[in-house]
């Protein structure tokens, strides 16, 4: 039906179940053997076979570019009538200028906070509810590389969401009363989190992973205290343009439908003269100190965590990392849980993550963990991640682990507003469409002998950063290694290169 | 009607109190936009298709086909939850649902996450109130698979020492992450034990750690015994599958399962009404900013009065409009979070107002200012366009739920157990889009103005 609408449409139904793709039996797995399972019989003491395996539909996502630089991409969704919407900007918290973090985290928390809307200013709450009276929180985000709004509503909403969040992109009232009120409201946030093991841990482990550079840095009190209305007015007027934002569309929509509503909606936005600009960014440069700890008496939990280097963005070996991150944190039965929940029951779970981003990348892993074992399980985790090098994963758990991966792309595409984060993340990544279709063979074509190598070259003990906070009045002398950095919580300080506050 | 949160064998608990991060709700009364708003068609959902069966054994089967989904979700529910847990064992139906990833007579440990995981697909389990269920999304050729090995773990686990000690230290990390670690923690698990009097209830699903290490594997076997047999268990299968087969499996691996003869044990206490008001205290060791809970007894899921109630929670809790919301974190700031929940369980149930001070706000200024703005609602003008934006939002999410088959699988589960019918997944979004003011503004007049209630302060102090 969209055939004559734009050359740059992409059409992407792939049929995944011909090929390797999806045909999870062909590797093996559709008949484990169990031990001691010579001579059972299917369907009584062993599970029956597998049926033959169904062929994953891929979304057809058409896209086409306004005059004025805007993408718009629509994958139609017939059955509910649902539709997700993104407006998504392409600059994150790496574009904060100097001295001013959480420049765009604050600017995404004011968008919802008051626009321009048909002539005269709506303030926060009649535009909270009318958002509401769609049937969708105004869901207002910025992470690396991207800002985000997003709402779902039902299809007959459509228009009147697009229309709400097209004026909160591109006219915020961005208020000095707005800005003071989510300024306490952040402070508040943070003054939680700071009570909080797990979250000081990831703060403190990206400092020390990605040391002093953009993506190092994290928003902390005093750097909200500084920032000023001007420092947002400054980041919407330099990265919200035309040509650095994308509208998805995904659900009980044509892409017909969808082209003139964005056309209507968004094509009178003239992009400011002159290129747009480019953000500054590093590679990671670690801090010295292997080890930061950190002192949170009463804390009820010790958080565990190591950072270990991950791939840039653009990187040619991009999927191999993801299948190697994978093997060690992809999923319950993954290497990292294996040894700390499942053989030993020291934490409830370990959480793995991957951040790919333009001028690198970080793997991590973090656990809870009671504070007396918070010594064996650091141990556990930085053994597994440097064992990878030596103990590549044999067939069987490598294809468990991409049918893992596989399954978990499928389910994200289960849902309208799953779609919309990933075309989103794909945009904002620079990636073109067709890379979607390329996802899964990818996937799947990684060998056992490339994690290996993908884990020499990157995951060497000393590339990794770790980072533990709990009472270390109750964790013993386990962590006292060379090179650790210690701290009491009342002399962390985030902004600080060293994390330490000056005396 | 409690809203879950499930993560991987975690137990649905505190459901009605995010994390102050994502905290909602209301109040403006501005009739403004409204106009254009009212005119939207109004949204309307079709029922499921369900199909029915229960086997001689007693088991109740419910499925429902979807088309293309490429997955089906297998999903088993058990009458069983944390009110079961035998007296001095608080959190053994919880530890109980770990132990159902061990071994049977037939699979090695942790092979549902060969099943599941291993072949692109995914296992969770959750412990509440009322019931445990075990939840599984796979590649829609592995339906027959996961069909005998759920009948497998139903009819045949075999838990051993070691298997139980390790399982068991996990649930322990289990409790003290979700309430030790957690800044919140203790508050929300203090509130059952503070909120109910006589029903079990008052235990929290996670229960006690000296609770869990006195449980014994005697206590596994019996359990299992007791409360894993058909006639106690409900069999849910949606997404891409041929119904005749189905039939087919669920007979070949179900079918032959046995029903003991002796009766289902069923709690029988009922909660009497609260007499007097009451005042307590809850400490924690790192309490950024203290917090203030008001709770009330509510009535049980299948109460008329439960959908006003529901359409309560939504006005005062739902989104960044919602009432709390605008009076105490936006418009008063004397509020970091506030919300109101009704967790409606099957015999009884729990209604709460809460609030977590911003930097330096007085928990008495911020008692008052929760009563008053409950006041409002229940005495004040409620406009057609904030009641409109309520159906609006809940059936937005009904619909946002039922676009996976896990989704739609755990809609079917939560009707069954907490209401008694599947087809009240729909009939309950009916009689949700059917509440009027005067409904929402009576209950809240009745059961919680006029009721008696504790009044909970948490605040910063004392050691673990």
């Amino acid at each position: 039906m969209t055939q004559a609408i734009d050359p740059r449409r992409r059409a992407l139904a792939l049929a995944l179940g011909a090929g390797p793709a999806i045909g999870l039996s062909g590797l093996g797995l559709s008949g484990i053997a169990l031990p001691g399972s010579a001579g059972a019989v299917p369907g009584v003491d062993e599970p029956p076979p597998a049926q033959p395996p169904r062929a994953l539909q891929l979304p057809e996502v058409a896209e086409r570019q306004l005059d004025n630089g805007l993408v718009v991409q629509v994958a139609p969704r017939p059955g509910l009538p649902l539709v997700s919407l993104v407006l998504a900007v392409r600059a994150g918290p790496e574009a904060d200028p100097p001295g001013r973090n959480g420049a765009a985290e604050l600017l995404a928390t004011l968008w919802p906070k008051g626009a321009q809307r048909g002539g005269r200013p709506v303030g926060a709450a009649e535009l909270a509810r009318q958002a509401e009276a769609l049937g969708s929180p105004l869901d207002a985000r910025s992470s690396w590389g991207l800002g985000t709004l997003t709402m779902t509503v039902t299809s007959a909403r459509t228009d009147a969401a697009l229309a709400l969040l097209a004026d909160v992109l591109r006219r915020p009232l961005l208020a000095a009363g707005e800005l003071d009120r989510a300024r306490a409201q952040a402070l508040d946030t943070l003054r939680l989190s700071l009570g909080s093991p797990d979250e000081v841990a990831g703060r403190v482990l990206r400092r020390s992973f990605w040391g002093d550079v953009p993506h190092g840095r994290v928003a902390t009190p005093a750097a909200l205290q500084r920032l000023a209305l001007a420092d947002l007015r400054g980041f919407q007027a330099t990265w919200v343009r035309p040509d650095r934002v994308a509208l998805v569309l995904v659900g009980d929509i044509t892409p017909d439908a969808g082209f003139q509503l964005a056309q209507r909606l968004l094509g009178d936005w003239r992009a400011p003269a002159g290129a747009p600009p480019v953000a500054v960014m590093a590679p990671p440069r670690p801090l010295d100190h292997p080890l930061v700890l950190v002192d949170l008496p009463g804390a009820g939990q010790s958080c565990v965590a190591v950072a270990a280097p991950f791939v840039a963005q653009a990187a040619a070996d991009r999927r191999t990392g993801v299948v190697a991150h994978a093997v060690l944190a992809g999923g319950y039965s993954a290497r990292l849980n294996q040894v700390v929940r499942i053989k030993r029951g020291l934490s409830y779970g370990v959480a793995g993550t991957t951040e790919a981003l333009a001028p690198g990348g970080m793997a991590s892993a973090q656990a809870q963990t009671a504070h007396a074992n918070a010594p064996q399980v650091l141990a556990l985790l930085r053994g597994e991640i440097t064992r990878l090098a030596d103990a590549p994963p044999g067939a069987d758990e490598l294809a468990a682990r991409q049918a893992t991966l596989v399954g978990g792309f499928g389910r994200r595409l289960q849902t309208t507003g799953g779609l919309a984060g990933v075309l989103a993340g794909q945009w904002a990544a620079g990636r073109p469409l067709a890379d979607l279709a390329d996802h899964v063979p990818q996937l799947l074509a990684v060998t056992p002998a490339q994690v290996q190598d993908f884990a020499r070259r990157h995951w060497s003990a000393g590339a990794l950063r770790a980072a533990v906070v709990g009472d270390l009045s109750a964790t013993g002398d386990a962590l006292a290694e060379p090179g650790a950095l210690r701290l009491r919580m009342a002399e962390l300080d985030l902004d600080e290169p060293a994390l330490r506050k000056p005396r | 009607m409690p809203h879950l949160i499930t993560r991987r064998r975690g137990l649905a608990l505190l459901g009605a109190f995010p994390l102050p991060a994502h905290l909602p709700a209301w109040a403006a009364r501005r009739p403004a936009t409204a106009a254009a708003v009212a005119a939207m068609p109004p949204v309307s959902l079709a029922p499921m298709a369900l199909r029915q069966r229960r086997l001689a054994n007693g088991l109740q089967v419910v499925s429902l086909p979807m088309q293309a989904t490429g997955t089906v979700s297998v999903q088993v529910w058990y009458h069983v939850g944390g009110k079961d847990d035998p007296a001095g064992r608080s959190g053994f139906a919880h530890l109980f649902e770990h132990l159902m990833f061990k071994r049977t007579r037939h699979m090695p440990d942790e092979m549902f996450d060969r099943l599941t995981e291993d072949v692109g697909g995914q296992n969770n389990a959750f412990t509440a109130e009322d019931m445990t269920a075990y939840q599984n999304e796979v590649p829609a050729n592995h339906l027959e698979r996961l069909l005998w090995a759920e009948a497998e773990r139903l009819a045949h686990l075999q838990v051993d020492q070691a298997n139980f000690d390790s399982e068991r230290k996990v649930v322990i990390e289990e409790l003290r992450e979700r309430v030790l670690a957690d800044p919140y923690g203790r508050l929300f698990n203090a509130l059952p034990g503070l909120a109910f009097e006589a029903h079990p209830y008052r235990r929290p699903v996670i229960g006690s750690e000296a609770d869990l290490n006195a449980a014994t594997l005697d206590d596994v076997r019996r359990f299992h015994a007791t409360y894993y047999r058909p006639d106690n268990a409900l069999l849910i299968v949606v997404g891409d599958f041929d119904a005749a087969r189905l039939d087919t499996w669920v007979d070949r691996y179900f079918g032959p399962l046995a029903t003991p003869a002796a009766p289902i044990p069923r709690v029988q206490v009922a909660e009497p009404a609260r007499l007097r008001d009451q005042q307590a205290r809850v400490q924690g060791p790192n309490v950024p900013l203290p917090a203030v809970a008001l709770v009330w007894k509510g009535p049980p899921a299948s109460h008329p009065d439960a959908p006003a109630l529901e359409v309560a929670q939504a006005l005062l809790s739902a989104g960044e409009s919602a009432r709390l919301n605008q009076a105490l974190v936006y418009t008063a700031r004397s509020a970091q979070a506030a919300g109101f929940s009704a967790d409606l369980y099957a015999d009884a149930g729990l209604l709460a107002a809460y609030a977590i001070a911003a930097s330096g706000q007085d928990l008495r200024r911020l008692e008052t200012a929760l009563l008053d703005e409950l006041a409002r609602l229940a005495r004040g003008r409620v406009g057609l366009d904030e009641i409109d934006k309520v159906r609006t939002q809940l059936l937005t999410a009904a619909l946002l739920q039922r676009q996976t088959p896990q989704g739609l699988a755990n809609a079917i589960g939560m009707a069954a157990l907490q209401l008694g019918d599947p087809r009240e997944a729909d009939a309950r979004l009916a009689r949700l889009q059917a509440v009027r003011v005067a409904d929402v503004q009576r209950v809240l007049e009745q059961r919680v103005l006029k009721a008696r209630r504790v009044t909970i302060d948490y605040t910063q102090g004392g050691a673990a």
